[in-house]
């Protein structure tokens, strides 16, 4: 507690203290840990501490100590004990360390001082200040424990939600396993007949559609549709099937004059190549999510392996998806070495960041929104930037945003995996690494360095 | 030319490759455009309407880069050149709040939501296909097939 609210500092005592608490007769040390007062135990001693530090206890439900106040030097104690009829203590009084305090007794004669003022009208403003100070802890402790409890709900709903989507990790991990395996048997059986049964040399475009899919822009694809409808007088339609397959000049020449049904044909031969392609990429973007999802639910446990850190920063982004539609997503990665940790460790710091970066850049919608994700080697460390466009950190809030319980969130549903840019930091700490953020409107980074073992032995004896 | 056009807007280009396929049924009646962006629309849109065509449908997808679909379709609205053309908002993630603002800023035809059933787009193109033949006084006679006939004898059981 820096703060002492100290009688001496609030109050006048110079009097009381000269008058009343200067006999030498009347004072006593203790020890550190000695016990000064009891509950229920008889009092009729008024104190002031003249060194010392003395602590009160009551005891909670269950039967734990619990500080209810702590008085230092030109404080008083025993002040409930002694002004009650009773003379009992309500709380233990312990030193917290050694003590030197001064006393008065119950019988103690009072006598007005110079002005004519009585020891009562000294003592009421020390009382009320005794009053003031005791109500003023029961503030802040009720004030800690709302915030306690918040903490603990948040926990709990990201327990939960954790636990939600590792089960529906874990479900689904299982049917998309099914269609990614059953695809590339499919796509292979596919091929295989195919080729074997080609008689119409129609295997290439099959081939070219698995492994291509959409390969050429709508744009691309238009401007071709345009040239073969000019060049040689082709249907429209049949010429945008022509068209996407992406044919060189001399590999179109000879397909010019073929009859619709046969152009026909080699579309449906390129559109099933396709279609494989696509199922295929569907099916392992899926797994993907899936795999950094279960990845990031395994945080807490031991898992050391070497961590690239790119790899991450894919999984991250694939997470975050949901929080950027309509982003447009760069990404400058340089070759780094890897690292030794825990990869749900890196998904989640960069998670926590690339979310909030979407959250932040959806609420202005004055520019198209930008994220930049850039690593590289630096100094003999490994620096990972992610930079977004959005309105910036407001500046009341960008020296605490690493402090629990800040958010820049101004509106909308907010839980996701929000764990809270204090927990990033511990992460990115606990690997000896850095983080920092340099924001104004327009441009927010946040910068994060990871030292790596240039020799790649831990084993030191 | 006068030719029919269906437009396409989506930035994912497996997505818009299943929607294209899936409106091969109206090949016949019109040719089917994809765009890749709002911009890439709105040129081709310019290009259809300086050779005389006509923008029958757009379906857009809603979350796009730069300009959205709702955008996009908004400004297509506030257009008189294309004030019959029908629109579609093809959405994967709508929020109370979009779906106010496409209806009431975008006056959309139709709201489709994501992953969509292909019965169920062909059905929607169809009868908006077959308001806007009807709308642009054009001859269906030949394309009877591909059009909404319920939406047909409405139109001619209103006019005689």
């Amino acid at each position: 507690m820096a703060e002492q609210n100290t009688v001496a500092s609030c109050v006048d005592i110079t009097w009381l203290r000269e008058a009343y608490f200067s006999d030498p007769d009347k004072q006593i040390r203790l020890e550190k840990g000695e016990v000064l007062l009891r509950p229920e135990g008889l009092n009729e001693r008024l104190y002031l501490i003249l060194e010392g530090t003395l602590v009160g206890y009551i005891q909670d439900d269950a039967g734990e100590p619990f500080e209810i106040f702590r008085s230092s030097e030109g404080t008083f104690v025993g002040v409930y004990s002694y002004f009650s009829k009773k003379h009992r203590s309500y709380s233990t009084v312990v030193a917290e360390a050694p003590c030197l305090l001064a006393y008065i007794d119950k019988d103690q004669p009072t006598f007005p001082d110079e002005q004519g003022r009585t020891f009562a009208e000294h003592f009421l403003p020390v009382i009320v200040h005794e009053i003031y100070t005791r109500q003023l802890l029961t503030q802040r402790v009720s004030l800690a424990n709302q915030r306690a409890l918040k903490h603990l709900l948040r926990a709990e709903k990201m327990a939960t939600l954790g636990q939600l989507a590792a089960g529906l990790a874990h479900e689904l991990n299982n049917a998309i396993g099914v269609i990614q395996r059953k695809t590339e048997w499919l796509a292979d059986r596919l091929n295989e007949y195919l080729k074997e049964k080609d008689t119409r040399n129609m295997y290439p475009f099959f081939d070219k559609g698995f492994r291509k899919g959409n390969w050429l822009s709508s744009l691309e694809i238009r401007k071709r549709k345009r040239e073969l409808e000019r060049r040689y007088g082709m249907d429209p339609i049949l010429a945008k099937k022509l068209a996407k397959i992406g044919l060189s000049e001399e590999e179109m020449k000879p397909l010019a004059s073929l009859s619709p049904g046969q152009i026909q044909r080699i579309n449906y031969y390129f559109e099933t190549g396709i279609a494989m392609h696509d199922i295929q990429l569907a099916a392992n973007h899926a797994a993907h999510v899936v795999r950094s999802v279960k990845e990031l639910g395994a945080a807490n446990r031991e898992l050391f392996a070497e961590v690239d850190l790119n790899q991450t920063l894919h999984e991250a982004l694939s997470l975050a998806k949901k929080y950027l539609s309509g982003v447009d997503v760069r990404m400058e990665l340089g070759e780094l070495p890897p690292l030794q940790g825990n990869p749900g460790d890196f998904v989640q710091v960069f998670l926590n960041i690339i979310k909030n970066a979407g959250e932040s850049m959806a609420q202005d919608s004055s520019r198209a929104s930008r994220l930049i994700l850039q690593s590289a080697i630096q100094e003999h460390q490994i620096l990972v930037e992610i930079i977004d466009n959005g309105p910036g950190i407001p500046p009341d809030i960008k020296d605490r945003i690493f402090q629990p319980n800040v958010s820049t969130k101004v509106q909308g549903l907010s839980f996701g995996l929000g764990l809270g840019l204090s927990i990033v930091q511990r992460l990115v700490e606990s690997y000896g690494g850095h983080i920092s953020v340099a924001s104004r409107p327009g441009r927010t980074a946040f910068s994060i360095t990871f030292p790596f073992d240039k020799t790649p032995t831990p084993h030191t004896p | 030319m006068d030719a029919l056009f269906i437009l396409c807007i989506d930035d994912q280009r497996e997505v818009l490759d299943a929607i294209s396929k899936d409106l091969a049924p109206f090949e016949g009646l019109c040719q089917i455009e994809e765009c890749e962006s709002a911009a890439e629309a709105e040129e081709l849109l310019e290009e259809l309407d300086a050779q005389g065509d006509l923008p029958a449908v757009l379906i857009s997808d809603h979350v796009m880069p730069e300009k959205n679909g709702v955008e996009f379709l908004m400004d297509v609205n506030r257009d008189s050149r294309f004030a019959a053309t029908k629109k579609i908002l093809l959405t994967g993630l709508a929020t109370h709040q979009d779906t106010i603002q496409a209806i009431n800023l975008a006056a959309i035809d139709k709201y489709i939501e994501k992953p969509w059933k292909v019965e169920h787009l062909l059905a929607t193109v169809r009868t908006l296909l077959t308001e806007f033949v009807l709308a642009k006084g054009l001859d269906y006679s030949s394309y009877r097939d591909q059009l909404d006939l319920p939406t047909l004898l409405a139109h001619l059981s209103k006019n005689g």
